[in-house]
């Protein structure tokens, strides 16, 4: 359908874990899809290049050395990056923004963007979640209940790839799983305990996105906990390994990097979208293309930039603002709250292998009447993990010598620590917008962060650290500490919420199928589109949410109303 | 005598056959050594107090010494690369502060102390700083105190030695494909630490 080089039947605006998603699903569906990727290529596989290096292959045993850690300031703020993975995140010297309060933007900017790098966790919403704005008369009502989503839940898990335990519990649905991980043996020890001593509790291994089971010739997980590196075996999800692939194997696909889209262009006379303006990230080159319909999927931050820039006398505010939400209620998941604590005893027990996992306990706060907590709404889970000690140990243990060195060979005692994950309220008054004045790199203005965690999130918190300790503690282990590491806005790299869904074109910018209220060839369904955050981590909501916007987008351009 | 026969049983008992020299070479342990290579940032001093204090923490057993799978230089090497200008010379001050802490009480730089009298110096700061904190998911799960330069090096120390490749390959579990997870199998003789992670 597609005339010239620079019209497509369809835009997909970044190739992260839902554009990657949204290329494959229009592509499979006919349509000749164009991908703009602002960052440069990866290749499966053969541009990943530390994904096989031992310790004493890597620069400097892994380490960033000063000046890296300088030029990465904002990425090391989040503990993930180092010498084996920082070719996945950006160089932020390269990408400044302006932080009113801190907020820690963790990206990296790839084919593939950060779904590369994820945690892969996979926990699906229910309708505890869905519900929860319009219960406690919070921020808008989602347009949606759980029943719109579980039929795409199902649709992307079976293709993702999701291992996990069934559990049964309403507010934690079960998802399309494959063989669930092993816990080892103090996980399994505190789950009996947890479960016994804290009726209604669950711990379980985490769904997480790496494949136990081979799939469409993918994996199985060969447990080296290298999956920052990129995976030749596939074996976790990635547009790179999955989605891009399917899309291109339909041959409708087109993909450009280092296209930074500046503004998408809006027909007064259409009432529609026509395209976007493209700046190339390395030349500088300016660019159009036109396109039946576009995605938007350039991450929470990425669309709201490129909404927010897409100024027109329709559009004063930006794209689709009418509602004046766009670049509020920006939200991300609070952490690095928990307990750690040693357990003496489980000695004649040990594991084998790099389990890419943890284990998870879901909220168990306000899920029920009886569960209702007086001092926060909403609520937390935790993951985390034990392990024995390994030769790292050998750095504090205050003895020297020979028997000393023998011992680090051998494993050392156990320990466990839990993380809590804390939902954010949705508020108005946590923000992004454009600088009126300064410019990055690009002559594009910059973004200017203002958010913070408030008193919901603070009272959380408290919780998420005395309920940890509490569990371990009466679970027998020793030396149970509290630690609270400090969370700031984007560290827990879930940020999203800054183009809501809605019921009204007032209050929100997007609508129950992720369309904008005002324009019905233009779709969201990056984290910008979330109305409310759960606590449960949102990469399988923002795929099924694709999966089902494509459905929507294809019937409606049947119907001719696209 | 008793000590050296208690030693090589623990040895045998572990797995590790034990060679006459090899035991008698663990008496030379902490003992003075000249360095062989040629620093960036460390004197040739300060590389020899480096490498004695390496091999004193870490001397050989039936596993190699320190300064055999060459910790001194990966730690020269790592600090010219990865430190700071300041950190830099933060650790060559520490390291003289540290010999002048040793000639202070025995009289005699750390190269030139005995073994006896290495042990006991080092113990003395093992045992009056504080460990690093548990550290999980890249951030700290509880608190010790405040790290001291001791405690910094003997770090750099313990990760160069167990990072070498030498140790990775040989000595600690080496097995870059595991291919499963088995989560709780039984502790036997042949149990070691995996090579990473």
């Amino acid at each position: 359908m597609a005339t010239s080089s620079q019209h497509f039947d369809a835009i997909v605006i970044g190739s992260g874990i839902s554009g990657g998603w949204a290329a494959k699903e229009l592509c499979e569906k006919g349509l000749k899809t164009l991908v703009l990727e602002r960052g440069r290529e990866v290749r499966p596989i053969q541009d990943y290049p530390t994904a096989m290096m031992d310790p004493w292959d890597l620069p400097h045993r892994g380490s960033l050395t000063s000046e890296e850690e300088k030029a990465y300031y904002v990425q090391v703020r989040s503990g993930f990056i180092g010498g084996a993975n920082k070719h996945f995140y950006n160089r932020d010297v390269d990408y400044p923004y302006d932080e009113v309060k801190r907020f820690d933007w963790i990206r990296g900017h790839q084919s593939g963007g950060r779904s590369l790098i994820w945690g892969r966790q996979c926990y699906r919403w229910s309708d505890l979640d869905f519900t929860a704005n319009a219960r406690e008369g919070i921020g808008v009502d989602w347009p949606i209940r759980y029943k719109d989503i579980e039929p795409w839940y199902d649709y992307v898990e079976k293709f993702v790839g999701v291992s996990g335990e069934k559990l049964g519990l309403p507010h934690l649905p079960d998802g399309q799983f494959q063989k669930p991980m092993e816990l080892n043996c103090l996980e399994t020890y505190l789950k009996g305990k947890i479960e016994g001593n804290f009726p209604g509790r669950h711990l379980t291994i985490g769904r997480v996105a790496n494949l136990t089971e081979q799939l469409n010739g993918r994996g199985p997980c060969q447990f080296r906990n290298r999956c920052d590196r990129g995976c030749p075996y596939s074996a976790y999800f990635s547009s790179v390994s999955v989605t891009l692939p399917a899309a291109a194997k339909t041959g409708n696909l087109t993909m450009h990097n280092n296209a930074i889209v500046r503004e998408i262009t809006y027909d007064p006379k259409t009432k529609k979208a026509s395209g976007v303006k493209v700046i190339d990230a390395v030349t500088k080159e300016e660019s159009e293309f036109t396109a039946r319909l576009i995605f938007c999927n350039a991450s929470t931050v990425g669309t709201t930039f490129i909404f927010l820039n897409s100024i027109s006398d329709r559009f004063p505010n930006g794209l689709g603002n009418d509602s004046g939400e766009l670049g509020h209620n920006i939200m991300d998941h609070h952490y690095r709250i928990g307990a750690y604590g040693e357990y003496e005893g489980l000695d004649d027990g040990t594991y084998e292998g790099r389990r890419p996992n943890g284990i998870y306990i879901p909220r168990y706060h306000n899920i029920d009447a009886k569960s209702k907590n007086p001092n926060f709404l909403r609520g937390f889970g935790y993951q985390g993990g034990a392990s024995r000690a390994g030769w790292g140990r050998g750095a504090s243990i205050a003895e020297l010598g020979a028997d000393f060195k023998d011992s680090l060979f051998k494993p050392g005692g156990w320990s466990m620590f839990l993380a809590g994950f804390g939902e954010c309220l949705p508020n108005h008054e946590n923000k992004v917008s454009l600088s009126p004045a300064e410019k990055d790199a690009w002559g594009l203005p910059k973004l200017v962060f203002d958010a913070e965690f408030r008193e919901n999130e603070t009272a959380m918190r408290v919780a998420m650290a005395n309920d940890a300790a509490e569990m371990l503690d009466k679970a027998g282990f020793k030396n149970v500490n509290i630690y609270d590491a400090g969370s700031y806005p984007g560290l827990g790299v879930h940020e999203m919420g800054t183009a809501r869904m809605g019921h009204d074109p007032k209050t929100s910018v997007l609508n129950a199928h992720n369309q904008v209220h005002t324009i019905p060839n233009v779709f969201v369904t990056d984290g910008a589109c979330m109305t409310s955050s759960a606590c449960q981590n949102p990469s399988i909501t923002y795929m099924a949410l694709t999966a089902r916007a494509v459905d929507y987008a294809i019937s409606e351009m049947k119907k001719q109303n696209i | 005598m008793e000590r050296r026969e208690a030693l090589k049983n623990t040895l045998l008992i572990a797995g590790y056959t034990v060679s006459a020299s090899t035991i008698a070479s663990l008496w030379s342990a902490c003992s003075p050594k000249k360095a062989a290579w040629t620093p960036q940032v460390m004197s040739a001093s300060q590389a020899t107090t480096l490498a004695a204090i390496a091999d004193c923490i870490l001397p050989a057993t039936a596993t190699p010494s320190a300064t055999s799978v060459g910790v001194d230089q990966f730690i020269d090497g790592f600090v010219a690369e990865v430190f700071s200008a300041d950190a830099r010379k933060e650790f060559t001050d520490g390291l003289d502060s540290l010999d002048k802490q040793c000639a202070d009480k025995n009289g005699k730089t750390f190269a030139d102390c005995s073994g006896d009298q290495q042990h006991d110096f080092l113990s003395g700061l093992d045992k009056d700083s504080a460990g690093l904190p548990p550290h999980a998911w890249g951030m700290d799960v509880g608190k010790t105190g405040a790290l001291t330069f001791y405690r910094n090096l003997k770090s750099l120390i313990v990760r160069g030695y167990f990072t070498s490749q030498e140790i990775g390959k040989n000595y600690l579990l080496y097995n870059p494909i595991p291919g499963a997870y088995h989560g709780c199998i039984p502790v036997t003789d042949k149990t070691r630490v995996p090579f990473e992670g």
